[in-house]
């Protein structure tokens, strides 16, 4: 038990989801969390579903890009 | 994007390997009728923790390459005002004030049952510790999912203010336990 919680509390892949996870997001919903409007987006390039690589700042891409995060849980 | 589970359980573990998160990506495509491209941040979750690192965060990406509008909650009636509102606005630049604080629940008060269930018993009660009677709510949420979140406008202000209440009551009780629990932290209890 000790050790599954000290290498759980600061994990971003944590095993259990806690009170302090819930904070965090209410936190940075108050606060001032996240990338700031106005900033550049921070770039990426990431595989995808069904095969291929997408890159944010492609330089072929012509409109706005809807990002959106989730959790399959 | 995929991120981390937000609530493992027996059924979906956290990650420990990116194809355990690329088999995820695809369920969740499919389970969820996705119809876009899906990316696959990396097993520490870099991308997302360049964007903060919440839940479920929605960025709205102008022609520019900046971000024009940012809701934390991902709420589909303000998103959808933004990007009319960048659409009218040739594209890029900043829309709607940049950025929507509120706290929108809704989503997640009648789409979180399902997120459970995909983890197990144990992203329930992980839950029900962190906050108490939360399930009972999305379970009960997700029964209400039809007439409240299938939609793409606005709830008429009669239908807001209960809700808001109940978000804003939730917000104040999650505080209230972890200060609770921080207070007794510091005095050694």
């Amino acid at each position: 038990m000790t050790a599954d919680v000290s290498s759980d509390r600061d994990a971003y892949n944590y095993r259990h989801s806690r009170l302090r996870h819930l904070v965090f997001n209410l936190r940075q919903t108050l606060g001032d969390g996240g990338a700031r409007p106005g900033a550049v987006a921070p770039d990426f390039t990431l595989p995808c579903v069904g095969g291929g690589r997408y890159h944010l700042h492609d330089e072929d891409r012509r409109l706005p890009v809807m990002l959106r995060f989730a959790s399959f849980t | 994007m995929l991120t981390h589970q937000e609530h493992p359980g027996p059924a979906a573990e956290s990650y420990a390997t990116f194809e355990e998160k690329r088999r995820d990506a695809q369920r969740y495509q499919t389970a969820e009728a996705i119809r876009w491209t899906v990316a696959i941040d990396d097993i520490e979750g870099s991308i997302h923790q360049a964007y903060g690192g919440t839940a479920h965060p929605a960025y709205l990406i102008g022609t520019d390459g900046r971000i024009a509008f940012t809701n934390l909650w991902g709420s589909a009636p303000v998103l959808d005002a933004a990007i009319d509102a960048l659409e009218r606005q040739g594209g890029s630049g900043i829309v709607e004030g940049g950025r929507n604080d509120r706290l929108h629940l809704l989503a997640a008060f009648t789409d979180g049952w399902r997120a459970l269930q995909r983890g197990g018993p144990r992203s329930l009660t992980d839950l029900m510790l962190a906050a108490p009677g939360s399930p009972m709510l999305l379970w009960l949420g997700r029964r209400l999912r039809p007439p409240l979140t299938l939609r793409s406008t606005r709830l008429p202000s009669a239908a807001r203010r209960p809700l808001g209440l109940v978000a804003a009551l939730l917000a104040i009780a999650v505080a209230r336990r972890a200060a609770c629990r921080s207070s007794s932290r510091w005095r050694g209890g």
